[in-house]
């Protein structure tokens, strides 16, 4: 039903990749000042989630005397509808939102690897069964399938999040490596494994592995973003009931409790953990520039 | 505080399909054959379910009370008067000297819409299906007599006094027989005679249950029924025209007993699927009535900047409170609710949750403010603890029963951390702005406190009967008298049913049977007198001078007080709003403020400007 | 002949699929912890109902029996999807699902194709543009501006247009489908009024998904445009309009394999975009549905947004097999 997807299987890449890809990269990253923007700025984010909450007390200070305050010196974003800093309330939420999508993309990665490999590397009705299963899973979709879930599944940790995020969502990395897979088995150096006798396991993934290897880390980023958006849309309709402050509940209560679309007071509420999306996303997309020229030297020449 | 509705919400005003598409003014006129402008309102009961029944009697049924689906006469939410009325399709009725007997006459002229005459038999009908819905059961209503075609007698069941007879009977709702008869069975009347029966023939007993059970599956078919006729049928001064997922129009029902009082040619019914989109429509000046809203202060500054929009305050008989289920560990010791009262600052949750329409509640006695205002001396009053905010008193409290501070946490005297979830409704707005709150005050108290929402109202009441709910938010109040009030605490939700004329208590064991507030049977009042507040309660709801219910309300309010069953946060203001460019001459009093604007409009009030 | 048998292959695929969701969903509510249909029916037993009414109760609201095998509720149930019954919906009273779902379905079914349609020519005129252009300012601008769409997440950018367009600047209307003193029917002030309320809802589609068919379309192009035959006709002399149209017929190819990916995404967007703009359509369903809990409506609401996902991916495979020759003779 969904024919193959469109990344080029990063033939060089083997010869070019080890001896100086630190260098490499650095020297890619810094060819473009946007792409510096974009590192500062997932690192600026990836150190928030980390020190974040040590930087506040477990429970934020609330002040009625100043619901809904502007942007101020004290409230560099303005505050909640119970006086807390929204700035705060950004820096705290950041870890569970984060966490949560870095672990839906490990899992991504996880199993859209191993199933896009096996299902590439043997073929036949292995390939067959796979496939079909990726199929379903491309075409089921995914967001409802996470709110229809979210009526069984306990979302209170990152964990269990990234989890469900993960399963609803390697399809298409599973299709992309297998068809790298496709191509890369039929070269000499697998061939030549083969022909060496070494088991299916370590061809593909000593051999194979390697070489898909930075178009899987490219996709980490980019699942990354798409858990972030996942989880926070799902906080923000409210399906899943909220034991933790992330910037989905803050989107949610902007909007349904402050009213934020219909007053300016509530405005920095709702606009806060928005442009950190909007910034996050941001990040990524300039980052992602950066990879795709190291990890396709074909670009970097031209 | 309004729910998230069922469908969707709703479409461009007429100004703003003239300002932004020329195509629709034509259009949009001459559908209205010159019916000028559409009175724009919402319903707060329930939004528009296209694809739901034209029955009132469905949870989500397009009728809308006041407008297409008419009473027998609506309450003036009268704090003093139970019996104050503003006729329906009740012209007049007598009540006899103890209230337990009451003739109702029909309006002569009442018509369906169809243009059938509204006639007693009708009567009789709506008080079967009252009947298999559970509304007659609760005003204990006996028997129902057509005495005439424009006269009906009710009366109460043999040897009950309850006050508020009157007062439920006349809001029944009453349908057309032609289009409901077909779903009952014929032996309707036997069946709900038999399902009476309350005395000690076991034999007797048994088919009475049995009969009940049959009263309520012929209720589950009521409710689901879907009237033949295609259009509703109506008996008030409006009828369905039309309707999709976003608003329903209605247009003046030619047939209406008072039509001429009448001005209004259409009203337009606005679908919502929650608050915020309310706020939108005030903003934008489209509503022209707009009932009760929960609204945060910056959305109520931004309405009232609107053009027309005008503030209409009413008072409220209805407070938000935190119950606590005392079968549950640490909250059936008195001094851990009192100790939760003197911490929870009730200002300022008041201040954040519900700053429009509430007022912090001053006393935690189980009446509103104002009706103890009303019911208690100077001297009562002064007695009253108002657990002004105090951690020392309540530290004091909790060590006095054995609790422990380790490291800035309480301990429980079992040895255990002591930590709360408060249990709240999704789509509350100002209840889980409330319930966050608290959970700040208490967590900094000592207490790890966590909000939780459980997904919907119903579901809410339903938890909290199974048990499963330590703390959670209860509305408090929720009627006009202080039975009414007393009744939320010390009725049902304390194990207390009137089963015939019996009081009967079951235990909080009893499954399914309600009991989850589960107080002792006897507390004290502030004098020490021990009091069984069930029974209180019902003695009071069987009363019916003031003086003689003063002196148990005033027992039940100083043993609330003092025992904190429930801790009464704020008080409700019915805030609500009218838009004066399009429409003038709405009316002033509560009376009918309270009501829905089609019981303003069939008095002769709103008229379009010119 | 091959295409028949292709259709036939892919309408099966779809038939299984759907009945791999319908088990799902079935299987999820059964064994939901607290199972629902279990506690409805000690509910019905518990306010005095005989087991067998209870049990009539519970089968006309789940289509199945609780207290029968596992094995046989499930038959049961897939016995009554044959038959097209869905249940009956608890939260709306009485009302059966299919009823409601097949009410909200068009609405749904109508915005995320008209999306889909804007984005998709937009997207792709952009691509072209952006890849044949790709050295010049313009072409840079396209690519950035596609990329920056394609990360922004749904719900934001129907947050923005809500935001902008119905509060800042109240141009557009913001609610029902359409305006309810029109005569519904195929008339030019209803279609216009429909056409009217759906413009933000399209716009928030087609701004999500635009950048995704940007940016597939330029690769196409770019790589069309070093094939052999795009350097042939350009050296035979073949006029530029004429060859833009290889180009272009060659390169939209590879599109269809996106279309599953996006249709999925676009249906998936409809439970905010429904939501934010007040459609009654399956994806605000779904969510309502969630919230009552009313496990019914809520599977019904699934399975049918699973299904609309199947058949727009058998009518695109279709298209693309009739489009492209390769397929057409061999496969």
């Amino acid at each position: 039903m969904i024919a193959e997807q469109l990344p080029q299987p990063t033939t060089s890449a083997a010869t070019l990749r080890r001896p100086s890809f630190l260098s490499i990269a650095w020297r890619v990253i810094s060819a473009r000042p946007s792409r510096m923007l974009g590192l500062a700025i997932i690192v600026f984010f990836a150190l928030m989630a980390i020190v974040g909450p040590f930087l506040y007390p477990h429970n934020l200070p609330i002040n009625p005397n100043a619901i809904y305050a502007p942007p101020s010196l004290r409230y560099p974003l303005g505050t909640d509808f119970e006086g807390t800093s929204n700035l705060a309330l950004i820096v705290t939420g950041a870890r569970y939102v984060l966490f949560a999508a870095l672990m839906a993309a490990l899992f991504t990665v996880f199993f859209g690897t191993s199933i896009g490999l096996v299902s590439g590397y043997f073929l036949g009705p292995t390939d067959t069964i796979l496939m079909r299963i990726t199929d379903f899973i491309l075409t089921i979709p995914g967001f409802p399938l996470l709110v229809v879930l979210s009526t069984v599944w306990n979302f209170g940790q990152p964990i269990a999040m990234g989890f469900v995020l993960g399963i609803t969502g390697w399809g298409g990395l599973a299709r992309a490596v297998r068809s790298q897979t496709l191509s890369l088995r039929e070269r000499g150096f697998v061939e030549a494994a083969r022909g060496l006798g070494l088991p299916w396991w370590h061809i593909v993934f000593q051999e194979i592995l390697p070489n898909i290897g930075p178009y899987i880390a490219m996709n980490l980023l980019v699942s990354i973003t798409g858990g972030i958006y996942a989880e926070v849309g799902l906080f923000y309709l409210g399906v899943v009931p909220f034991h933790v402050n992330n910037w989905g509940v803050m989107l949610n209560l902007a909007v349904f409790t402050g009213g934020a679309l219909q007053s300016p007071q509530a405005l920095p509420y709702l606009l806060s953990p928005l442009v950190c999306i909007l910034l996050l996303t941001l990040g990524v997309v300039l980052f992602l520039d950066a990879m795709d020229e190291m990890f396709n030297p074909r670009l970097r020449e031209g | 505080m309004k729910r998230y509705a069922i469908a969707l919400a709703s479409v461009t005003t007429l100004s703003l399909a003239l300002a932004g598409c020329g195509t629709f003014s034509s259009a949009t006129l001459s559908s209205n054959s010159g019916a000028s402008i559409p009175f724009t309102t919402i319903n707060e009961a329930h939004g528009i379910t296209v694809g739901a029944p034209y029955n009132p009697f469905n949870t989500n049924g397009n009728t809308w009370d006041g407008y297409d689906q008419w009473q027998l006469a609506f309450y003036t939410n009268s704090l003093t008067n139970p019996n104050s009325f503003i006729p329906g399709l009740a012209k007049s009725w007598t009540v006899n000297a103890n209230q337990t007997k009451v003739v109702v006459t029909l309006q002569p002229n009442a018509r369906w819409s169809n243009g059938q005459p509204v006639t007693a038999n009708d009567v009789v009908t709506s008080m079967a299906i009252a009947f298999t819905q559970g509304n007659a059961q609760a005003f204990d209503l006996g028997t129902v007599k057509a005495l005439n075609n424009h006269q009906v007698e009710f009366e109460q069941l043999p040897g009950d006094h309850y006050n508020l007879f009157l007062n439920q009977l006349l809001q029944q709702t009453i349908v057309p027989s032609s289009e409901f008869a077909p779903v009952l069975p014929k032996n309707i009347w036997t069946i709900i005679d038999t399902a009476q029966y309350t005395g000690n023939n076991s034999k007797l007993l048994a088919k009475a249950k049995k009969a009940a059970n049959e009263l309520a599956t012929i209720g589950k078919k009521v409710a689901a029924y879907a009237p033949p006729k295609s259009e509703d049928l109506s008996a008030g001064p409006f009828v369905l025209k039309n309707l999709n997922t976003g608003e329903a129009i209605l247009v003046k029902n030619p047939y209406f007993y008072d039509a001429k009082n009448v001005h209004v040619k259409e009203v337009v019914m606005r679908n919502y699927t929650g608050n915020e989109q309310i706020w939108n429509y005030l903003e934008s000046g489209q509503l022209d009535f707009a009932p009760y809203t929960s609204m945060p202060t910056n959305i109520l500054d931004q309405v009232l900047r609107t053009k027309g929009n005008k503030e209409v305050v009413t008072p409220a008989v209805v407070a938000a409170s935190l119950a606590f289920n005392e079968n549950i560990y640490p909250y059936n010791m008195v001094k851990v609710r009192q100790a939760l009262a003197y911490v929870i600052n009730r200002q300022v949750v008041q201040k954040i949750a519900e700053p429009v329409s509430g007022t912090p509640a001053k006393w935690p006695d189980g009446l509103i403010d104002a009706a103890t205002k009303q019911w208690m001396t100077p001297a009562q009053l002064a007695s009253l603890n108002t657990y002004s905010p105090n951690l020392s008193k309540a530290t004091k409290l909790l060590k006095e029963s054995g609790f422990k501070l380790v490291n800035g946490q309480w301990m429980m005297p079992n040895g255990k951390p002591w930590t709360m979830t408060i249990y709240t409704v999704n789509g509350f707005s100002d209840w889980i702005a409330a319930a966050k709150v608290i959970s700040s005050e208490l967590t900094s108290f000592g207490i790890p406190t966590s909000p939780d929402i459980v997904s919907s109202y119903a579901q809410e009441l339903k938890e909290q009967q199974d048990g499963k709910l330590p703390v959670s938010f209860y509305l408090m109040g929720l009627g006009p008298t202080p039975a009414n009030a007393f009744n939320m605490i010390y009725g049902v939700a304390d194990g207390y049913n009137l089963i015939g004329t019996h009081l009967v208590r079951y235990p909080a064991s009893a499954k399914d049977k309600g009991n989850w507030i589960d107080l002792p049977a006897t507390i004290p009042t502030t004098t020490g007198k021990m009091i069984n507040p069930g029974v209180l309660t019902n003695e009071l709801s069987e009363i019916n001078s003031v003086a003689k219910q003063r002196p148990i309300v005033q027992e039940l309010a100083e043993a609330t007080d003092r025992n904190v069953p429930v801790i009464t946060l704020w008080d409700y203001i019915n805030v609500q709003f009218v838009n004066t460019t399009r429409f003038t001459d709405f009316p002033t009093s509560a009376a009918y403020l309270d009501n829905p604007a089609g019981v303003w409009m069939q008095a002769g009030y709103v008229r379009p400007k010119s | 002949m091959q295409l028949l048998r292709r259709l036939i292959s892919r309408l099966v695929g779809g038939a299984i699929m759907v009945l791999v969701v319908a088990s799902f969903t079935f299987f999820l509510v059964r064994l939901m912890p607290g199972n629902p249909v279990a506690a409805e029916y000690n509910t019905l037993i518990m306010r005095g109902m005989t087991p067998t009414q209870a049990q009539n109760e519970v089968r006309v609201m789940y289509g199945y029996i609780p207290h029968e095998p596992l094995v046989d509720q499930y038959f049961h149930y897939l016995w009554q999807l044959l038959h097209f019954n869905l249940g009956q919906s608890i939260s709306y009273e009485g009302v059966s699902v299919l009823h409601i779902v097949l009410s909200d379905a068009p609405w749904t079914i109508v915005l995320v194709f008209l999306g889909l349609i804007t984005s998709f020519l937009l997207g792709v005129t952009a691509g072209v543009i952006a890849a044949v252009k790709r050295s010049t300012g313009l072409g840079n601008a396209l690519t950035v501006s596609g990329s920056l769409l394609h990360g922004i997440p749904q719900f934001v950018v129907a947050l923005l247009l809500a935001f902008l367009f119905t509060t800042l600047w109240p141009i557009f209307p913001f609610g029902a489908p359409y305006n309810a003193n029109l005569t519904v029917g195929f008339n030019f002030p209803f279609l216009g009024s429909v056409a009217y309320h759906a413009v933000l809802p399209v716009a928030a589609y087609a701004i999500s998904s635009y950048g995704g068919w940007l940016l597939t379309m330029k690769s196409s192009v770019i790589s069309v445009l070093g094939d052999d035959f795009v350097l042939a006709a350009e050296i035979r002399g073949v006029k530029p309009r004429i060859r833009f149209g290889y180009i272009a017929r060659n390169a939209i190819l590879p599109l269809f394999t996106v279309f599953a990916l996006s249709l999925g995404f676009m249906f998936g967007g409809s439970l905010f975009i429904e939501n934010i703009f007040d459609y009654n359509g399956l994806g605000n369903l779904l969510v309502t549905s969630i919230s009552n809990r009313d496990y019914p409506l809520m599977s019904g609401a699934f399975l049918f947004i699973t299904m609309a996902v199947i058949l727009s991916n058998i009518i695109a495979d279709f298209l693309y097999s009739v489009v492209d020759p390769r397929i057409r003779r061999s496969t």
